[in-house]
């Protein structure tokens, strides 16, 4: 009898957690309305499908308590939109996109694919899961698309244009400008720790010698006064895009875009290429350059930074973020490319004014598809721009004495989201709603210190350069470009940035140069760049 | 009699030297298992620079609780905290129920085919579908977004079947003889005596899948979108995952909160390993004679 009850009981307990996960499971499905407008005659219900922001403090799901989703609900209402949003956390947005996308089964309207690499994106086009965007533009939109494709933007449509003239995804639109009409780039450049300098009384190094032997006196005068010689110049070897590079000369990557020029360089090619690794060898040999981060990650970078052992980074010009992390604080002054081989002017190099990037497709479920693009209408357009990444006047941002906008500072991401403060961007922006900014220099250079504003202000008409985004510049390529790319550049770019770094240790002879670049052709590189130059060729050609 | 004649054979003691030498290794071996607990315990609670520069080593630079106070804070902490406790008992309860109903047959000594039977359960023991093919299944079978996504498909564990029917087949033929003279069903012979004789495998069964369940992310990571139903070790993966993002590939604007995000999270990493392995620290060592049986069971066969 006893035996009996107890296994009664056992099977009841089972029963038991049984029913919990089905009170669990069944009701909590994410699905959360979006605007609801009765009045509206019209109302057309769209499913959109994206990651969340990464913000801890500000959240998509408590948007109706910011008064900047007030603004964008209303428009949408306008719009004649009711929008069910789908959001998945977004570190786990990556997997689950890509396998729900290659399943091919319950999709939304609009989805947010920017985790997925355009070959698939263009074998998901080819299946029919995303449809191509520019027929039902010239249909149905209202021409707020265009403006900001075509005059706006006018980089947009050439990295977004497949290589069969069709255009799958809408894109996040970014662009930096100056006094209202210049193009604003921001440079990438070798930071110095200033307080350091001043603190010896060390003159900002003007070439590259000085800046090496400043670098030593730093290291011989214990410039953070822990009576160890350990201050050290964080530079990876291994790859072109740390800025002392480009003062020989060189391009940004394996192949680097010459804007200017219109042509495709190889920093291998490069007339500055052998000094460029006599001086890294010599940055070795003082013992300035820390040869345990090579190939670091940023965490690994981030605590050299704070125990306060880095003189020399190579960063943004206008960054503010390394500083407060740097125990005991201190102040990096970034430098002018510096003159460091003869007959070669320096070049900077710079963030592109221009940023286009992350994908947003609608796809072959959407079966109210004027709708989906009445949503994108309203997306692109210049009172949505200015809600995204200014927010509200008065509220979020003012305008100084000379009419630019500048953000009103109005405490960290937590008090922010306790006022109710913020712009759009954290809230919505990278979610299922692009991000279109018009971001101004003047903002920018009001929060940095003096030496940041002046070395910005020099860069923005500095010639030569070369771009971070080389990508940026080249048009999609198609199956067979991308396949060969693919292919060549997998040995490649192992190959590469082996070889930098040997010569930068000096474990490598530059004797023998001839046949590091006959190994390098024999990898490819040639048939690379003319591949990119193609690239290159297509993407200025498409208006 | 206390006689005082030497036992040849007894083994020597009071050896000094030898004793230091092996309480040495001793304590270095412990040293090294210990340490990376230890050494995340001092990393959560010991002050955030001094964490961020990665400069507590031996013993707590600092004291700031402020990460625990966070996590104990997050609503979804104790969301992911109340999911894996589902999780676990769920699906060790079914685990240990399907093993039980999945081996007894095996062992019945005239059904037909049992042999093939069991050569076709190894099958799938080497060789799955793959993500694409069992995200579909999932999805088609309506438990996408849902609990059962973690539980189900985890619910059935041919090992486990092999180990309990390894060990269904050491109970004496004679016991269960005599409950069929005596008019038990196959069903009363199972739960009524065989089970009751088995507790020491399914012990080890439930173990095995508590420590299992308790530890597994990427199911959630898959089939779970909706982070109300995430189990504990997906909150913990999201952590660790935010910070790991390459500064170069962003822009100015987008570098600056990657950087705050990255330097809150250095801390809060280690405080949720502490918070996320601690249970089942504690049940270890209750469980640890079935965890050494575990490891013998169904290695002899007769």
């Amino acid at each position: 009898m006893k035996r009996w009850k107890r296994s009664l009981m056992s099977l009841m307990a089972a029963v038991l957690v049984f029913g919990t996960i089905t009170a669990c499971g069944g009701g909590e499905v994410k699905k959360e309305e979006g605007s609801s407008s009765a009045e509206e005659k019209t109302v057309s219900k769209l499913k959109l499908l994206g990651p969340t922001g990464s913000n801890k403090y500000i959240k998509f799901e408590e948007r109706e308590k910011y008064p900047v989703w007030t603004e964008v609900d209303k428009m949408i209402q306008e719009a004649g939109l009711e929008l069910e949003y789908e959001l998945v956390p977004n570190e786990q947005y990556n997997v689950v996109i890509q396998t729900r996308m290659a399943s091919g089964s319950s999709l939304p309207d609009i989805v947010n694919i920017s985790a997925l690499d355009n070959t698939t994106v263009l074998n998901l086009a080819k299946q029919g899961v995303l449809l191509d965007l520019n027929p039902l533009i010239e249909q149905y939109s209202n021409g707020n698309i265009k403006k900001m494709y075509d005059q706006e933007f006018p980089y947009a449509k050439k990295t977004t244009t497949s290589p069969d003239g069709k255009m799958y995804w809408f894109s996040d639109l970014h662009k930096k400008t100056y006094q209202d009409k210049d193009p604003a780039p921001v440079a990438l450049s070798m930071l110095i720790r200033k307080d350091w300098l001043d603190k010896l009384n060390l003159p900002v190094p003007t070439n590259a010698q000085e800046y090496l032997d400043t670098l030593k006196a730093l290291r011989e005068q214990d410039a953070n006064g822990n009576g160890k010689q350990d201050e050290v110049l964080i530079y990876d070897t291994s790859k072109f895009e740390g800025a002392i590079a480009q003062w020989f000369g060189l391009g940004t990557d394996i192949t680097a875009v010459d804007v200017e020029n219109k042509t495709v360089v190889s920093p291998w090619y490069q007339e500055g290429i052998k000094d460029y690794f006599r001086y890294l060898q010599q940055l070795v040999k003082e013992g300035v350059l820390d040869t345990s981060l090579i190939g670091a990650t940023g965490e690994q970078k981030q605590q050299k930074i704070s125990e306060n052992q880095v003189a020399s980074i190579s960063d943004y010009n206008l960054e503010t973020y390394l500083e407060p992390t740097i125990n005991g604080g201190g102040d990096f002054l970034p430098l002018m490319p510096l003159q460091a081989a003869d007959h070669i002017t320096p070049a900077a190099q710079l963030e592109p004014p221009f940023l286009v990037w992350q994908k947003y497709a609608i796809t072959k479920e959407c079966k109210d598809v004027e709708a989906a693009i009445r949503f994108f209408d309203m997306i692109y357009s210049e009172e949505y721009a200015d809600l995204l990444y200014w927010g509200i006047e008065g509220q979020t941002y003012k305008r100084d004495e000379n009419g630019a906008k500048v953000y009103i500072n109005n405490g960290s991401d937590e008090e922010l989201a306790k006022s109710g403060q913020v712009t759009g961007r954290p809230l919505f922006g990278d979610t299922v709603f692009p991000r279109v900014q018009f971001a101004n220099l003047e903002f920018e250079l009001s929060g940095v210190s003096k030496g940041k504003a002046d070395h910005e202000l020099k860069m923005l008409k500095y010639k030569p350069y070369f771009v971070n985004m080389n990508a940026n510049y080249l048009a999609i390529p198609d199956d067979q470009q991308l396949e060969n790319k693919t292919k060549i550049l997998t040995n490649l770019r192992t190959y590469s940035e082996e070889l930098a770094t040997k010569l930068a240790l000096g474990q490598k002879s530059l004797d023998d140069w001839d046949d590091y670049i006959s190994e390098l052709k024999k990898l490819g590189l040639d048939q690379l760049m003319e591949i990119d130059q193609q690239l290159l060729d297509r993407y200025n050609s498409i208006e | 009699m206390a006689s005082i004649r030497r036992n040849p054979n007894k083994i020597r003691e009071g050896s000094i030297v030898v004793d230091i030498i092996l309480y040495t290794i001793a304590f270095i071996i412990c040293l090294i298992t210990l340490y990376p607990f230890y050494f995340v315990i001092i990393m959560s609670i010991s002050s955030p620079q001094e964490v961020a520069a990665m400069n507590v080593f031996w013993y707590p630079k600092g004291f700031n609780l402020g990460s625990y106070e966070l996590i104990v804070k997050d609503v979804k902490m104790w969301w992911a905290y109340s999911n894996t406790l589902i999780y676990v008992s769920a699906g060790t309860l079914l685990n240990c129920l399907m093993a039980v109903l999945g081996a007894y047959p095996l062992t019945v000594r005239n059904l037909k085919g049992r042999k093939w039977v069991v050569a076709y359960l190894l099958i799938p023991m080497y060789f799955g579908g793959g993500l694409i093919p069992s995200y579909l299944l999932v999805n088609k079978l309506g438990l996408y977004n849902t609990m059962f996504a973690v539980i189900i498909p985890g619910m059935v564990s041919i090992w486990n079947i092999i180990l309990v029917r390894t060990f269904f087949t050491t109970i004496p033929d004679g016991l269960k003889e005599s409950a069929f003279i005596d008019g038990a069903s196959h069903l009363q012979l199972l739960f009524k005596i065989i089970i009751p004789i088995s507790k020491p495998i399914l012990a080890v069964i439930a173990i095995y899948s508590i420590v299992g369940i308790w530890n597994s992310w990427f199911d959630a990571l898959v089939y779970l979108p909706n982070e109300k139903l995430h189990p504990l070790q997906m909150y913990l993966y999201r952590v660790v995952v935010q910070q790991s993002v390459d500064l170069k590939m962003l822009s100015l604007d987008d570098a600056k909160n990657a950087v705050a995000n990255m330097l809150s999270n250095i801390q809060l990493k280690y405080a949720i390993i502490v918070f996320t392995t601690l249970p089942v620290i504690f049940t270890y060592p209750f469980f640890q004679k079935y965890f050494i049986k575990g490891a013998l069971l169904g290695s002899l066969k007769e």
